[in-house]
Parts: C-alpha cells; sequence; structure tokens
C-alpha cells in the first residue's frame, strides 16, 4: 500500500487541488499510511505544482506529520504541563527502556510499538496520561502501561 | 491519535426525545470521561434500565465535559442532581434497581470530600461546583451537544435572532465594548474594540476566525467548550460576522482533539440544516458560513500571524506585529479572530445586557475598556489538587478559593508551593500570594498571565528549576526558528539550566541566566519568544533560593533532578512486602519477605518506579 | 427542512421544555410514587405508568416525578405522593389507575386535593 496512487488522488481531489489545503492533505496521508512516505510527498508535490522543500517544510514543522512509519500500536505520552508534574516525563524514559528503543518515534524490534511525547492530549484532569493505539489511559503509571504493553503483545502473539 | 469512540458508540441518535420521561440521567461523554468508558457506562445502564422496563421512564442522555474530570465517568441524575462519579460496569445494576427503580440513592457512589465523613449527594453543594459561576461553560451537563433542538430550548439562537432584528452592526459592537469583554485566549485584548477596528478596516471579503488550536500544555477549556456546547461557538462566531461586516467564518482547531472535532462538524451540519449557517438566515439578508481547518500540532500556531499563515496552507511563522491582523490578516484581508471561550460569552451578553455582564468581575471598564476584567474565566484546574477538572469562576475570586475551596485543597496532605498559570508564556505564583484576586491585569503584575486558563498547582515536591527547563524544552521545539533572540537564546537559557540540574552550573550561572532571559524577552519578534523567559525569570523571582541550592550546594531540594538525588528505603517504613523489589526494572532492590529492603545506588536508574508503587510511603528521594 | 423563521426557536423551544424543565429543578409538583419491594408488589409499577400517562397528555411542564423506598405503611400500597411547591405534601393510598388519574387531574394540575384518597397531610418528623 506504499505508494497507493490512488488513495493520493482520492485526497488531492478530495480538497479540489487547492494548495492552501495543503497541511490537510497530509493530515490525510497522515491518517492513512500513520507517516508521509517521501514517494508520496514528491508526488504531491508534483501534483499540486508546488517545490517539494515546502511539502518537507511543512511534515517538518508541524508535530503532528513523521517522515517515518510509527509502530501498529504508536503510544503518545502525554507531557503537557500537568502530566509532567505528576510524573509523565517519568513514564516516557520508562517505557522507552521497557521497549529496548533509544529514541522517540523508533520502532520497537517486533514492529508493534513506537513512542512519542505529546504537548497536551487535553484530559489533564486525568493527568498522568498515556495513549496506546488510539485508546486513553487516565490516571496511569509506568508499571500500569507495561502491564498494557504485556497484554496487546500476548494478543498479537496469539493472532 | 484519537478517542476511541468507533467501537464503543452506535450509529443511532442517542435517546428519542419526546417527552414523558420522569428522569434523565445526564452522563458525561467528555473526552476524560470518554477515555474513563463512558460508553461502556451507558450501555450498561441502558441494559438494566431496560431489563426493569423502565425505558419509558428514564432516558439516558450523552452531555459533554461535566467538568470533575479526575472523577469519571460522572453522572448527574435529574431531577435532583445527585451526583455519581468513578462509576463501573458493575456498579450499574444495583444503582439502576435501587435508585432508578426504587428511589433510594447510593451514597457508595457518591463523592466524598476529602476531610468529609459522608457522602454529598447533591451536585450543587459539592465544593468543587458551588462556588462555580457558569456563563461560557452554561449548558454545561444540560444539554445533549449533538442536539441543535436542545440548544435552541435553552436560548440557542436568540442572541444571533436579537442583533439581526433589533441591533445595527454599530450597536453589537457598542455592547461589546460596554460589556468589558477582554479576549479569553490569553492576551485580554478588549473584544469589542478589535471587532470595531475589524469593522471599520478596508477590504472586503472579512473574515471571523476561531482559534481552537488550544495549544497551552495543561489547558483544555476550549475543547471542553466545543465538545460541550458547540453551538454557543457558532453563534458567537455568526453575531461577530455581523458586526463586523463578514459572511465567512472558520474554526481552526487541533487535530488532537478527534471528538472535539466530530462534534463540531455535526453542529454545524445541523446549523446548516435550520438555516442558522448559510444565506439570508432568519431572512434578515444576512449570510454567514463557517468551515473547519485542522491545525497540524504547532503552539506557535496561537500566535494570530502564524495561525493565519498556517491556514493558508504554509508553515506557521510568525511576521512582525506592526501589522495588525485585524487589518491584514488571512489573505491579508480584514480578519477578526477570537477564542473558543470569548465566541461562547457573546451569546449571553447580547441577551441579557452589556451592563449584566459588566456587574461581574473586577475594576471598571465605563470610560476604559482596558479598566478591569469583566465576567468569569474558565480554568483548568490541574496538577496536585485533590479535585482535578474544569472550573468557571468570577474574575476577582482569589487563587486560595480556587486552589482550596474549590479544589479541596492539596493531594496527599502535602504542602502548597505554587500555582502555574499562563502556560508557557507565563509564570509561577508563590504561596504569599494565594489571596491575589484572578484577573487579567494582578496576574500580569505579579509576574505571570492569564494565557487560556491553564492552573497548574505545585506541591514542595515539584521543582521549580525542572518547572522552568520544562517550559524552556517545550518551547524550543515549539519555537519556529524565524529570529535569532528566541532561537538561539531559548537554546542557551537551556543549556544552563541543564546545568544547573545536573550539578554541573558554575557560580554566576543564575545571573548569565538572568540576562540572557531578559534579553531573549526585549528582542524575540512574536510574542512566543516575547514571553518565552516568563518561566525562567518569574521562578528566579519566587524561588532563587531553590536555584542556589542547586548550584551552590549540589543540592535538589524537591528532589526531581535525577543527578542531585539518591534512592533509599526508609527502615521504619518498609513492611518487606517485596511489591518495589518485583517492579525494579534493574533488579536494585535487595531484601526478603518481612524483611527491610535496601536500594543498591550503583544499579540504580532512578526511574522512581519503587517509589509509585509503595503503599506504605516508604521509599525516600533526597 | 424548510428555512427557520425566528418564531420556529420559540416552538422548537416549546417542543424541548417538557423534557428539558427536568434538568433545571424541582418543578411546581412534585410525585413521588412509593417503590418498595411491597409497592411494587402491590401493584406500583401501573401507578408509575400511569402518572406518566397523564403527565404526557396534560403536556404539564412543571411536574416532576419520583420514586422512592416503602412509605412503611404496606398493607396501604400503592401510594404516591404529592407536593405542590411551598404546601404540605399528601399521601394517597390503596390507589389503582382511576383514582390516580383524578388525583392527577383534580390535585396536581388544579391544586385541590383529592380527600376521598388522601391518608394524611403532611409527613411524618424527620432530623
Amino acid at each position: 500500500m506504499l505508494t497507493d496512487e490512488a488513495k493520493l488522488n482520492e485526497i488531492i481531489e478530495h480538497w479540489k487541488r487547492d494548495s492552501s489545503y495543503l497541511i490537510e492533505m497530509l493530515q490525510d496521508v497522515q491518517a492513512h499510511y500513520r507517516y508521509i512516505p517521501h514517494p508520496l510527498a514528491r508526488r504531491l508535490a508534483e501534483e499540486l505544482d508546488v517545490p517539494v522543500n515546502r511539502i518537507f517544510h511543512i511534515a517538518t514543522f508541524y508535530k503532528g506529520f513523521t517522515l517515518e512509519p510509527r509502530g501498529k500500536f504508536p503510544i503518545a505520552v502525554c507531557t503537557g504541563t500537568a502530566c509532567h508534574v505528576k510524573g509523565g516525563t517519568r513514564i516516557l524514559e520508562n517505557i522507552l527502556r521497557d521497549l529496548g528503543v533509544e529514541r522517540e518515534g523508533q520502532v520497537s524490534a517486533d514492529g508493534l510499538f513506537s513512542v512519542e511525547s505529546v504537548r497536551c492530549v487535553g484530559c489533564c484532569g486525568l493527568a498522568p496520561v498515556v495513549t496506546v493505539g488510539g485508546d486513553v489511559y487516565g490516571q496511569t503509571s509506568s508499571v500500569k502501561i507495561s502491564r498494557i504493553l504485556e497484554r496487546v503483545r500476548k494478543a498479537e502473539q496469539a493472532h | 491519535m484519537s478517542v476511541n469512540t468507533d467501537t464503543a458508540r452506535p450509529e443511532e441518535q442517542i435517546s428519542p426525545r419526546v417527552g414523558g420521561y420522569r428522569m434523565h440521567l445526564m452522563l458525561c461523554a467528555g473526552t476524560a470521561c470518554v477515555a474513563s468508558n463512558s460508553y461502556r457506562i451507558k450501555e450498561a445502564l441502558e441494559r438494566e434500565i431496560k431489563k426493569h422496563g423502565l425505558a419509558n421512564e428514564i432516558a439516558v442522555v450523552m452531555t459533554g465535559c461535566n467538568g470533575f474530570c479526575a472523577q469519571g465517568p460522572v453522572m448527574v441524575v435529574q431531577p435532583d442532581e445527585i451526583f455519581y462519579q468513578h462509576l463501573t460496569e458493575k456498579d450499574i445494576p444495583h444503582l439502576v434497581e435501587e435508585h432508578m427503580l426504587k428511589g433510594r440513592p447510593v451514597p457508595a457512589l457518591m463523592y466524598t470530600p476529602p476531610a468529609g465523613k459522608a457522602a454529598i449527594p447533591k451536585m450543587s453543594e459539592i465544593g468543587f461546583f458551588k462556588k462555580q459561576r457558569l456563563l461560557a461553560l452554561r449548558n454545561r451537563g444540560l444539554l445533549d451537544p449533538e442536539s441543535i433542538d436542545e440548544y435552541i430550548a435553552r436560548d440557542g439562537y436568540r442572541a444571533l435572532a436579537k442583533v439581526l432584528t433589533e441591533m445595527t452592526p454599530e450597536q453589537v459592537v457598542q455592547e461589546m465594548i460596554a460589556s468589558g469583554l477582554r479576549g479569553r485566549g490569553g492576551g485580554g485584548f478588549p473584544t469589542g474594540i478589535k471587532w470595531k477596528t475589524c469593522r471599520e478596516a478596508p477590504g472586503e471579503p472579512k473574515f471571523v476566525v476561531c482559534n481552537a488550536d488550544e495549544g497551552d500544555p495543561g489547558a483544555y477549556m476550549d475543547r471542553s467548550i466545543i465538545e460541550g456546547d458547540p453551538h454557543s461557538v457558532l453563534e458567537g462566531m455568526a453575531i461577530a460576522a455581523y458586526a463586523i461586516g463578514s459572511s465567512r467564518g472558520y474554526v481552526y482547531i487541533r487535530h488532537e482533539y478527534p471528538l472535539a472535532l466530530q462534534r463540531l462538524e455535526k453542529a454545524i451540519a445541523d446549523a446548516r440544516a435550520f438555516c442558522l449557517l448559510g444565506k439570508n438566515i432568519f431572512e434578515r439578508g444576512f449570510d454567514f458560513d463557517v468551515k473547519i481547518h485542522r491545525g497540524a500540532g504547532a503552539f506557535v500556531c496561537g500566535e494570530s500571524t502564524a495561525l493565519m499563515a498556517s491556514m493558508e496552507g504554509r508553515p506557521g511563522e510568525p511576521r512582525a506585529k506592526y501589522i495588525h491582523t485585524v487589518e491584514h490578516g488571512l489573505w491579508d484581508l480584514p480578519t477578526n479572530l477570537n477564542n473558543v471561550e470569548t465566541y461562547a460569552n457573546v451569546p449571553p451578553i447580547i441577551l441579557r445586557g452589556a451592563k449584566w455582564f459588566a456587574g461581574i468581575g473586577t475594576g471598571d471598564v465605563s470610560e476604559n475598556p482596558w479598566g478591569g476584567s469583566k465576567g468569569t474565566k474558565v480554568f483548568s484546574l490541574v496538577g496536585k489538587v485533590h479535585n482535578t477538572g474544569l472550573v468557571e469562576v468570577p474574575m476577582g475570586i482569589t487563587l486560595r478559593e480556587i486552589v482550596f475551596d474549590i479544589g479541596g485543597g492539596m493531594m496527599k496532605g502535602r504542602k502548597f508551593k505554587a500555582v502555574q498559570t499562563g502556560g508557557p508564556s507565563g509564570g509561577v505564583i508563590p504561596e504569599e500570594l494565594l489571596d491575589l484576586p484572578v484577573d487579567f491585569d494582578q496576574l500580569t503584575r505579579v509576574g505571570s498571565m492569564m494565557g487560556s486558563g491553564g492552573m497548574i498547582v505545585m506541591d514542595d515536591t515539584d521543582c521549580m528549576v525542572d518547572i522552568a527547563r520544562y517550559f524552556i524544552d517545550f518551547l524550543i521545539g515549539e519555537s519556529c526558528g524565524k529570529c535569532l533572540p528566541c532561537r538561539e537564546g531559548l537554546t542557551q537559557i537551556n543549556a544552563i539550566l541543564n546545568d544547573i540540574c545536573n550539578g554541573t552550573a558554575l557560580e554566576g550561572s543564575i545571573e548569565l541566566l538572568e540576562e540572557l532571559a531578559n534579553t531573549v524577552k526585549e528582542c524575540s519578534l512574536c510574542a512566543l519568544g516575547g514571553s518565552a523567559p516568563n518561566p525562567v525569570l518569574s521562578t528566579l523571582r519566587y524561588f532563587r533560593s531553590e536555584y542556589e541550592a542547586h548550584v551552590k550546594e549540589k543540592r535538589c531540594p524537591a528532589g526531581v533532578c535525577k543527578a542531585l538525588i539518591t534512592y533509599s528505603i526508609d527502615p521504619a517504613k518498609c513492611t518487606g512486602c517485596l511489591v518495589c523489589k518485583r517492579n525494579c526494572p534493574q533488579d536494585a532492590i535487595a531484601g526478603d519477605k518481612k524483611v527491610v529492603h535496601t536500594i543498591d545506588a550503583d544499579k540504580c536508574i532512578k526511574c522512581g518506579i519503587c517509589r509509585d508503587v509503595c503503599a506504605f510511603d516508604a521509599v525516600i528521594v533526597r | 427542512m424548510p428555512k427557520l423563521k425566528i418564531e420556529d426557536l420559540d416552538r422548537i423551544s416549546q417542543q424541548q421544555k417538557r423534557s428539558m424543565s427536568l434538568r433545571e429543578g424541582a418543578g411546581r409538583v412534585r410525585i413521588t410514587v412509593h417503590m418498595g419491594t411491597c409497592g411494587i408488589s402491590a401493584g406500583a409499577r401501573k401507578i408509575m405508568a400511569e402518572v406518566l400517562r397523564c403527565l404526557e397528555k396534560s403536556k404539564a411542564t412543571d411536574v416532576v416525578v419520583t420514586t422512592t423506598g416503602c412509605a412503611g405503611l404496606c398493607s396501604r400500597e400503592p401510594m404516591i405522593t404529592v407536593e405542590v411547591r411551598d404546601q404540605a405534601p399528601v399521601k394517597y393510598v390503596d390507589l389503582d389507575e382511576k383514582k390516580t388519574s383524578r388525583i392527577f387531574e383534580e390535585h396536581v394540575l388544579k391544586g385541590t386535593v383529592v380527600k376521598d384518597y388522601a391518608l394524611a397531610v403532611g409527613s411524618e418528623q424527620t432530623l
């Protein structure tokens, strides 16, 4: 599915080929592929007749985009202020260690997870907050998240 | 990332809205409560209600955020206003049988205050709700955010009808100026003045933009308003459009808020179906429609020129501010930008009058629109207080009332240290200023700011140097990189703060830090850079001794900065339960069952898990 | 959907009012159906259904219906208590659907106590 051009065309047509909706188009690409594949970024530039560096400028400027694939279950650790004071940053470090990855964005060896910090999910009343594959876990802890990850791993193995 | 509502949520309309119900179960469906499984609670409630044959008597209504997020999922039973919290699926059969069938409320599921013994049944009697005054959140928990009919029944779109039939655009502008409403996004610019300038600016068409790109970490009031009452924002925008002479509106909303986005889309579709958006609204010759722009995650896009650059499909880089966006905004045309909460305040001001609104709050705005802070402000009260959530209070209330009366005091009986307001552009406020009345000018005076309304409460285990470093680190990531003082200055500030936290800072670092911070403040291009050093300057102002302890004594008094602390176990408190030993990822803990444990400092990586899991508070950090 | 006129706001409000007023407080009249085990076995569910039917028919927006447990007078179930704001509550006993409908008509809507079915005016003292 990596260079599914039909999908890209669908996205471009949906936004009526209007380059002022470039950010929206990239969001749709990101939502579909979970990252912005290089070949698609180039195709998009050609189709809209904008310089390719503008696409990469946008894709690197905004936090919502990533240029490398994420894990099957992306983990987002909220490090908004409320989560920070309740230990969110420590949870992030502990997940990195748990996954055996060096840095945020890197996919774990089994391909299941990647972790990154996000600035405020908007559930500050539930701090600290972590999302795993889109599910929100509030008032959580390193130990609880590690159990959740273990559960996901087991469920995936069973498949 | 998205809140997973697809699986839990059937497509059907929530509940048929015919009369005849004797009881409404107002179950919160804000993001926090959805995360705490409120849709499963809904299913369980409906199942039990059906089982007891009560389906024609009792309706389950999903509402927007109730505000008391830490207690989620929460539910209010009307007409008696009985407040239930922390509901789980297994509570539901008992609850439905006892309360819904037999009329006996269940105290075990009610709120019990930290110091109290008895549960409090009524929502309005719980301290968290008692001191609140709801204007922007006037419909909170009272309506289904996906029903335009319910919004109309709560006086919705009547303010729009009023301006279209009874008021000229100039009168609307005058009313807004007289009300003293100031921008709720943080700047505190008088809304009426902004509308007036935009109205008078040459150029067509004009735009009305709503900033829903709530970027402040620790603040979520805008998400809550859109999720809970999206029509109030649309109505406010339509009134602004009429006043300014615009027919085109945009909502710029964070992509991290999928639920808010979904409800806003529904609200726009419903308003269009009723011709409350579109051509010739109420047959008064006024056209207005709203489109949604999804933000892609950039704090700097809260800055008006950056937001508009982003809406034009470019990276959100600010430009010099001497050209105002009210005159040269989106596509270089006059653009009125207000925040979500500001728009939500507009309909009640129109309906009840500027005088009523100006009667709430501080100061006097009759001569000077900057002369006071009127109305209310929504805060996200979070951090180390007992009751965390969203609160709306009249301007002029003291911090003490917010933290101790509404917030219920500090968690775990710890000592209050500071409250941080204004997000990364704001500052900390120490204990000696707790009796400060909260308004725009007072907060600025003490070196912080109102900001969009984040209020993060900190206790004696929070290190102020770490907090400053946290915000600077955040701002480095969010600085657009266009101007040098912000881009390079923040990096250097961060380097000094890292040295301080690591215990490697030299004498004189604090003075250097101060000088650099003032330079960045003076010389940056936009508001992000200009206010970026505030967290450093305000922590230095009130907690300088804590910085000095790091530099001179190589000590972190709050026990946060890893390089300066060690973990150990208090033999007097340790019961030898093995829990910490089992959870330690480094096998750094020795000890046997019922034998006091010890931590091997060489193996310990200071991850803090032992302290998290210890039920006896036996892990000491020094 | 035809274009909404300003008058339509009133119409929609009115339609919603009955259901929404429930969320705004106590109402003018409060009807309590006693739903203890005894009440239910004596037919309190039918009484509840009748109360709701009358309410629906009358289109009243200021009547609140609730349930409560056993009133301690199991032999006289089913029972309801009708409480008009600022007046003493009235307990009705030995009810059936017809009696309930009459109480609704005369007491709830018109404010005249139906003496034939009333057990007592006022409640026992509580703390």
